[in-house]
């Protein structure tokens, strides 16, 4: 209907309805940020990163696989890169590096989030990212949720005053921003601020110094970390929805993909161009990341535009200057890479920290529960277990 | 007279304005459709999805969370150069809440008739 003005002219010239052509901006005003939704050009949003955004000189690739550490912004690392021994998934040793990540981005501002109001601009608030494609995540979108869903049970505002209903709190982040939402949080925008995990969360990434192809692509499955960007934050999978969308929550990114849980401290879920990155010299996708297996992470598109047609199953490919090497998929897709090509650590599940009740838990932090108490389950840095199934769904299998 | 062309202009007007229309269509909006696409399938199987615009992703299923996604491996295909979607298996999960929500374009060809249709007899009697 949106893209029909001749049906909204027939029932506004039938009904006199002014409302009529305010619906259909209303419409529009949520409509995906690479104009997808107004028109219809490519649903893909150009996830390849600035490549001008540091002046970082272009790199040309020796066919050496596996993380150059000099590509990384130390000041996004905790600690410099430190070499050690690891056992890798198949069982062989190998020479890993430790890289510590300091969990806030070296490069830019973390948020805004959600709008404050159904009337706020797109540069009041971050994104959402919905079936491929982007949406500002402004007041507009807000306002017509539940048409964008076809259900009406969408009303992440107040419809007296246009104020859109916010997690503020640490508390009211730590109960929406968990995959049992507290019902009370039901129809939120959830944010979190930075400041609730101190300004970041340190997590330790171990990835293979020289990538060890595997007989066949290993799944992500549970690991909570597939990669790390090059200034500093987690490339995180993407997440099973239903259980957020069935709660009628929209846990919202900044502009750049990321977002804060309690958890991981800030993280990103989408390539939109804001991180760190080096540009290739023969023009192929920018480098912004590695993968937990070392293999490198490159921006989606060439700087002709052009994203590779021959991925695999991964979305990886092999190139004689880069050897294998991952592409991110748009930032819509909510994705970084498909799977694993190479090995990684044996036992990881992510980037984790010994805690000191025999868990892990996500960097630094140090834990001290008392006897029968775990922090381990969720990671969520909450001495209250035995989690299981019910409390801490996402992880308790 | 006039106010029984009134009561009937408001019926044409609530016709037009809640009979299912393209935008709950574009409704065919699911953030579950690459998940979907996945549903009963064993990582590595070829899988395709469809936005709400018919641009289609096409790749492969891959495992995240014990639940399989399907991770696109070729550019995006836009209508026109899009092949039919593979088949695909039978839901082993709920409908999308949305599905019950998309109409056909017959609705939206019915409704807007519906509307004409009114708006003409009133304009002939007014």
């Amino acid at each position: 209907m949106r893209n029909n003005p001749f049906a909204w002219s027939l029932i506004a010239m039938v009904c006199g309805c002014a409302d009529a052509t305010v619906s259909t901006s209303t419409v529009d005003a949520g409509g995906a940020r690479d104009g997808a939704a107004t028109s219809d050009a490519p649903a893909v949003d150009d996830a390849s990163p600035r490549t001008d955004a540091a002046n970082l000189p272009c790199i040309t690739g020796s066919g050496v696989e596996g993380p150059d550490r000099a590509r990384f912004d130390m000041a996004g690392l905790t600690t410099p890169i430190t070499e050690e021994s690891c056992t890798l998934s198949n069982g062989a040793t190998a020479t890993c590096l430790r890289i510590q990540l300091r969990g806030a981005p070296s490069d830019h501002a973390v948020g805004p989030f959600c709008p404050r109001t159904i009337t706020d601009p797109a540069s009041a608030a971050g994104l959402w990212l919905s079936g491929g494609r982007v949406y500002d995540l402004d007041g507009a979108f807000v306002r017509q949720l539940a048409t964008f869903y076809s259900d009406a049970t969408w009303q992440l505002y107040d419809a007296a005053t246009g104020r859109v209903r916010v997690t503020e709190t640490r508390a009211a982040c730590e109960a929406a921003a968990r995959p049992n939402v507290d019902p009370m949080y039901n129809n939120y925008c959830v944010e979190c601020a930075l400041s609730y995990v101190n300004g970041g969360v340190a997590t330790t990434l171990l990835i293979p110094a020289r990538p060890v192809a595997r007989p066949a692509p290993q799944d992500v499955g549970n690991m909570t970390v597939v990669g790390a960007a090059l200034n500093g934050v987690a490339f995180d999978p993407p997440a099973p929805v239903q259980a957020i969308l069935a709660a009628h929550t929209i846990a919202a990114f900044d502009d750049c993909g990321g977002h804060v849980n309690l958890a991981a401290g800030y993280h990103y879920h989408a390539a939109t161009g804001c991180s760190r990155s080096y540009p290739s010299c023969d023009g192929h996708a920018p480098l912004i990341g590695y993968a937990a297996d070392g293999y490198a992470i490159h921006g989606m598109r060439n700087v002709d535009g052009n994203e590779p047609a021959d991925l695999d199953g991964c979305r990886g490919h092999t190139d004689a200057a880069r050897g294998y090497h991952y592409h991110v998929a748009s930032a819509g897709e909510n994705l970084f890479i498909g799977c694993f090509h190479g090995y990684t650590v044996a036992g990881a599940t992510g980037m984790m920290m010994p805690a000191p009740d025999g868990g892990m838990m996500p960097g630094g932090t140090v834990m001290n529960c008392a006897t029968g108490q775990t922090s381990r389950c969720c990671g969520d840095g909450v001495c209250d277990g035995p989690e299981n199934t019910t409390n801490c769904s996402r992880d308790c299998r | 007279m006039r106010r029984a062309g009134h009561g009937a202009r408001a019926l044409a007007c609530a016709v037009a304005l809640l009979a299912p229309h393209p935008i709950e269509a574009h409704a065919g909006h699911s953030d579950r459709a690459p998940w979907d696409a996945c549903a009963g399938r064993a990582s590595g199987a070829a899988c395709a999805w469809d936005d709400a615009a018919h641009f289609r992703f096409v790749g492969s299923c891959r495992s995240f969370s014990d639940a399989m996604l399907c991770v696109r491996q070729r550019p995006v295909m836009v209508p026109s150069e899009a092949p039919p979607a593979p088949p695909t298996p039978a839901p082993t999960a709920a409908p999308p809440r949305d599905a019950p929500a998309r109409p056909g374009w017959r609705a939206y060809v019915g409704a807007t008739a519906l509307a004409g249709a009114i708006a003409t007899w009133l304009r002939r009697r007014g």
